[in-house]
């Protein structure tokens, strides 16, 4: 059991660094990096504290919380990739 | 039974471990392009061993019960959210080190300062 928790201070410890990324990071896509890494390390610690706690249903709430993780990294990249969301910035447009 | 536990418990601190080095790797990484193989460490490897170690876990039947069916559905539940998160790890650091290369982000060579 404390194995368990000494994992969650080490995915706690990624988390702060994580953020000192995120506030540190001098483009905007260390930033963006560094909400996806925070938003991994979030995962595993719903996991893990599911786990301390004796609560099977909180991995449906890290299932999910990956799943929004991903779409909020890939909609503000679009974002920034294409800044009109509507059409579809093909490689050559982006890059002239 | 008890010892799968143990050993559960262990694969899930190691992967805390490679937690912490992705995160000493993020902070400390000269430019942007290294810094996503540092958070990469967190998604796959780090991800990996904590919940093959939790499902470990989960497949161990508390003191004096019976072994109940309803821990293989916590066990495949976990093995779902690690696949999900290597699809989807791989995906958006791939999106991200594109659209970073397009917005000209130049990677860093020795002996400059750290981005």
């Amino acid at each position: 059991m404390m194995l368990l928790v000494g994992a969650m201070a080490a995915v706690l410890v990624t988390m702060i660094l994580g953020l000192v990324r995120a506030v540190r990071g001098p483009t905007v896509f260390d930033r963006i990096l560094a909400v996806n890494a925070f938003g991994t390390a979030t995962v595993i610690f719903i996991c893990l504290h599911g786990f301390v706690n004796e609560r099977p249903d909180f991995l449906d709430l890290a299932l999910v919380y990956a799943l929004m993780n991903f779409i909020g990294t890939l909609a503000v990249l679009k974002y920034l990739h294409a800044p009109n969301l509507g059409a579809l910035a093909t490689d050559e447009e982006v890059d002239s | 039974m008890m010892v799968l536990f143990w050993i559960g418990a262990s694969l899930a601190a190691l992967g805390g471990f490679f937690f912490v080095t992705s995160g000493v790797g993020m902070y400390r990484f000269p430019d942007f392009f290294t810094r996503i193989h540092a958070a990469g460490i967190a998604d796959s490897l780090g991800a990996l061993l904590v919940i093959v170690g939790l499902s470990l876990v989960a497949l161990v039947p508390p003191e004096g019960q019976a072994f109940e069916l309803s821990q293989i559905l916590v066990a495949v539940k976990l093995n779902i959210i690690l696949f999900f998160l290597w699809v989807s790890g791989t995906t958006a650091t791939h999106a991200l080190a594109k659209s970073a290369w397009l917005a000209n982000v130049q990677p860093w060579k020795k002996g400059e300062e750290p981005r």
